[in-house]
């Protein structure tokens, strides 16, 4: 790096850029073919469900405009459920139900949508104006995910979900994000969700950000966002190693919800994930993501995989994970 | 591997251009500064008139080849009229003629001028005589005879400057002086016995030269020292000096730059005569041509490398080049881009908004481009909320916006025309789709990122386009893209370099400030 005092101070800390991660790290790990696989959500939960990971359960796929007569049916034999375009990004066009009317249908926050409404917000989905890419686009009707009882205190108006990047198959960092009554229930950092660093080992919460702004307590509710144990964390580093493993991207985001009665379920997974997790766990990602690389290949055994994720996390040498007559690669 | 051939590409493109770039000027003698003492210009005027239905004959003064300049290409757009050239002993005239016009109708009339070197000039021409009822010869038999008021005032100016003066030139410069005084009761009694006009500070001067005995003429024409396109019309005078006419102010008498005065009439003759017509106007502008060592080094170059001159855009006609003049700036703006995105991280609305911003901003200048961008989005944004409440779908929405867009551009250039500002003219060029996109955009991230992450991307994409803006705007990089476009290759090399950059942006820096800070405890 050039020997200019404040940026040679981030490379110091390792900080990943987003130049740095597309080229190093998307672009050398993960091949443009196996984008589909991610960014259209009903293909990734055939491939999670072949990975054997828990997904929230597909009720139906409107196509076309046609088709909306099914999210009548669906409404009346669900009740509750989402709806959200199948190549979604950064949460946009997500709406969840959990009633019907004779007028529409109810939303989380008890307020009624009209027919004519949903029709309309259908009909921009199908257009494809929350996706990526331009054209049409699919909605999917599924399940909708009950947070665990343990969020009820730190998750306001929305589903808290936990991102955890999954390098070669092997998780490297996590972070859970909880929505706040400023990101009117979604998760997403940007938009002004709680983003609180998670020791990887452990599953307890070390710092929370907030607009990239260190938070102690979560501000609707007051509750203390630092020293939370995450449910089931051994599940979930199970679940987003397994999955990273068998998806084909070497660098991916796994979003994964805690489900009161499912258990830690696939979200979806994002092949361009944000550099912001860094700020919440106050550890630059390339000291962690460098050993991995090195390694000249990963071990097929999830359980094995984990190992190395925890060694890699406490700062350990990989150097005992390298199968026999294995060298480190240097680059 | 992917470095080496990076590498290797990227020198063999900043090679390449070095190579041509040098031999066109070491060998060719292409200029590498724009020269701003131009030689040759394209003058247009613009008669603009009304016909009552009568026979038309309108005669328009033109430049001629006498002077500095060569008059060449002389083109007339005139429909419905017939034209000819006609030279008088008043000058040139293009005479237009029509059976009957009735309505408004403008003519348009373009040349371009060459200068020419009159020292080389090998026709000698004849010295004029000044043309004076009061020349001194008569004057000193005048009053002997009869002296009037107006013959002992004129006696004495003159006497007084002669007297003070040391040469031909410093006389000239001292009568001016004397002449400017109006206070001076001489040159009161002058201004009351003498012909009418001479009450005006130039033609007074020229009549008192004619009377000293120096030939000297009023001159109504252009100063070709701007590159405005309006070029007003400018009076001087011009008297003869060492064999020559001398151009000069009407007031001071102060020499003016031969190479930059362009005559069109002598003594208050005028621009526009004829009949069957009213209410005329006649607009003058002016624009600089393509340095004349240019096209030396052209011509040197049809004679060594005649490969340089079939892969110059200087060889394309001129509404090819000038096309081309904001083509080449294209790369220029993908290089800002680059560094804005790569280097920087600014926020901005799609990838090339911000140069395509500037480039509008070029037809619009600066502040007013802003000011028009910054209205013509608002309104939309408020017309896109209301159809967004008339709940219409995507593309149709999109459609709507691009027609009142196109609308509002429309009143935009007719109330700019009413009110005489230019503005009105060039908002016709402002790209139509990139505010549309503009506006689709910036209200899907005000309804999903809310309206500071809007408003930070509006100021983003503002904020690229004004360095953006200067850089496309500056003549010397205009001409060196035109000139050397083989130096566009030098921008190809740094935008592939950059593309394996994955330094941190400069952004990244605030964003990640903590953690920069967490390792210099920890350290």
């Amino acid at each position: 790096m050039i020997g200019f005092g404040p940026i040679s101070k981030l490379a110091k800390s390792g900080v990943l850029g987003m130049n740095s991660r597309n080229l190093d790290f998307i672009a050398a790990y993960n091949p443009r073919r196996f984008y589909p696989l991610v960014d259209d959500k009903v293909i990734t939960k055939k491939l999670a469900i072949e990975a054997g990971v828990t997904v929230p359960e597909l009720y139906g796929v409107i196509r076309y405009g046609g088709e909306m007569n099914l999210l009548g049916r669906i409404a009346e034999k669900h009740r509750s459920f989402v709806v959200k375009p199948a190549n979604g990004s950064g949460g946009g066009g997500i709406m969840v139900f959990n009633g019907v009317a004779k007028t529409g249908l109810r939303r989380m926050n008890g307020q009624i949508m009209l027919w004519s409404d949903i029709r309309y917000h259908l009909n921009n989905m199908l257009s494809g104006m929350f996706s990526m890419g331009d054209g049409s686009d699919q909605v999917m009707v599924e399940e909708r995910l009950v947070p665990h009882s343990a969020f009820s205190k730190l998750a306001f108006g929305g589903v808290p979900d936990v991102r955890v990047i999954v390098f070669r198959g092997v998780p490297v960092m996590a972070m859970l994000r909880l929505p706040t009554a400023e990101s009117d229930g979604k998760a997403n950092l940007h938009q002004g969700g709680i983003g609180a660093g998670i020791d990887l080992i452990t599953g307890v919460t070390t710092r929370g950000v907030q607009h990239n702004d260190s938070v102690d307590v979560h501000p609707d509710f007051e509750t203390p966002v630092r020293d939370f144990q995450v449910p089931s964390w051994p599940e979930i580093l199970d679940l987003a190693s397994r999955l990273g493993h068998h998806i084909g991207l070497g660098y991916v985001g796994v979003d994964i919800v805690i489900c009161e009665h499912k258990g830690p379920t696939l979200l979806e997974l994002n092949a361009r994930p944000g550099i912001a997790i860094q700020t919440a766990n106050l550890r630059g990602l390339r000291p962690l993501l460098l050993p991995i690389h090195e390694l000249p290949s990963v071990p097929e055994d999830v359980k094995q995989r984990i190992e190395i994720a925890h060694a890699n996390w406490n700062g350990e040498s990989l150097e005992r994970f390298l199968a026999p007559g294995e060298e480190m690669r240097r680059h | 591997m992917k470095r080496t051939q990076l590498l290797i590409i990227v020198g063999a493109l900043i090679a390449a251009a070095l190579g041509i770039f040098s031999y066109k000027v070491t060998r060719l003698g292409f200029p590498v500064v724009p020269n701003l003492d131009s030689d040759t210009w394209t003058i247009e005027a613009k008669v603009s008139f009304r016909g009552r239905g009568d026979p038309v004959t309108l005669r328009l003064a033109l430049p001629n080849s006498e002077g500095q300049f060569t008059v060449v290409d002389e083109t007339f757009v005139a429909s419905g009229f017939g034209v000819e050239t006609d030279t008088t002993d008043t000058g040139r005239q293009a005479v237009f003629e029509r059976r009957a016009q009735d309505g408004s109708a403008v003519l348009f009339y373009s040349a371009k001028l060459i200068a020419v070197d009159q020292r080389y000039s090998s026709d000698a021409r004849p010295t004029p005589e000044a043309v004076s009822d009061y020349r001194r010869s008569e004057r000193r038999r005048a009053i002997e005879e009869n002296a009037t008021p107006l013959l002992v005032a004129l006696d004495s100016i003159l006497t007084e400057a002669l007297e003070k003066s040391a040469g031909e030139r410093s006389f000239i410069t001292q009568l001016a002086r004397l002449s400017a005084d109006e206070s001076d009761d001489r040159i009161s009694t002058i201004i009351e016995g003498g012909p009418p006009e001479i009450s005006n500070a130039s033609d007074r001067l020229v009549f008192l030269l004619n009377a000293a005995g120096t030939p000297a003429r009023h001159v109504q024409g252009i100063i070709l020292d701007t590159d405005t396109r309006q070029a007003p019309l400018t009076t001087w005078v011009e008297y003869w000096l060492g064999e020559t006419w001398v151009s000069a102010n009407g007031t001071t008498a102060e020499p003016l730059n031969d190479a930059r005065t362009l005559p069109i009439v002598y003594d208050r003759q005028p621009i526009v005569a004829g009949d069957g017509f009213n209410r005329v106007g006649v607009s003058w502008s002016v624009a600089r041509n393509f340095e004349s060592q240019l096209s030396r080094a052209m011509e040197r170059g049809s004679e060594f490398a005649p490969w340089v001159n079939a892969t110059s855009l200087l060889s394309l006609p001129i509404d090819l080049q000038l096309v081309f003049r904001v083509l080449l700036l294209i790369p220029l703006g993908a290089l800002i881009i680059v560094i804005l995105k790569q280097v920087i991280g600014m926020p901005a609305f799609g990838t090339f908004m911000p140069v395509l911003i500037a480039l509008a901003f070029r037809e619009t200048q600066l502040f007013t481009g802003i000011a028009l961008f910054t209205g013509i989005v608002a309104v939309g944004l408020m017309l896109r909320a209301y159809f967004n409440q008339l709940q219409l779908l995507l593309v149709p929405r999109l459609a709507a916006v691009l027609i009142i867009v196109t609308f509002v551009m429309m009143f935009i250039a007719l109330a700019g025309e009413a009110m005489g500002i230019q503005t009105g003219l060039s908002i016709s060029l402002f790209p139509l789709v990139i505010i549309t996109m503009t506006i689709e955009r910036m209200s899907l991230t005000w309804e999903e990122d809310g309206a500071t992450e809007a408003m930070k991307k509006a100021l983003g994409s503002l904020a690229g386009a004004i360095p953006a803006y200067y850089i496309l705007t500056s003549e010397y990089i205009e001409h060196f893209a035109i000139v050397f476009p083989e130096l566009l290759l030098i921008v190809l090399a740094v935008v592939l370099l950059l593309g394996r950059y994955t330094g941190y942006k400069v952004t990244e820096y605030y964003r990640f400030k903590v953690l920069a800070n967490a390792g210099d405890k920890t350290s």
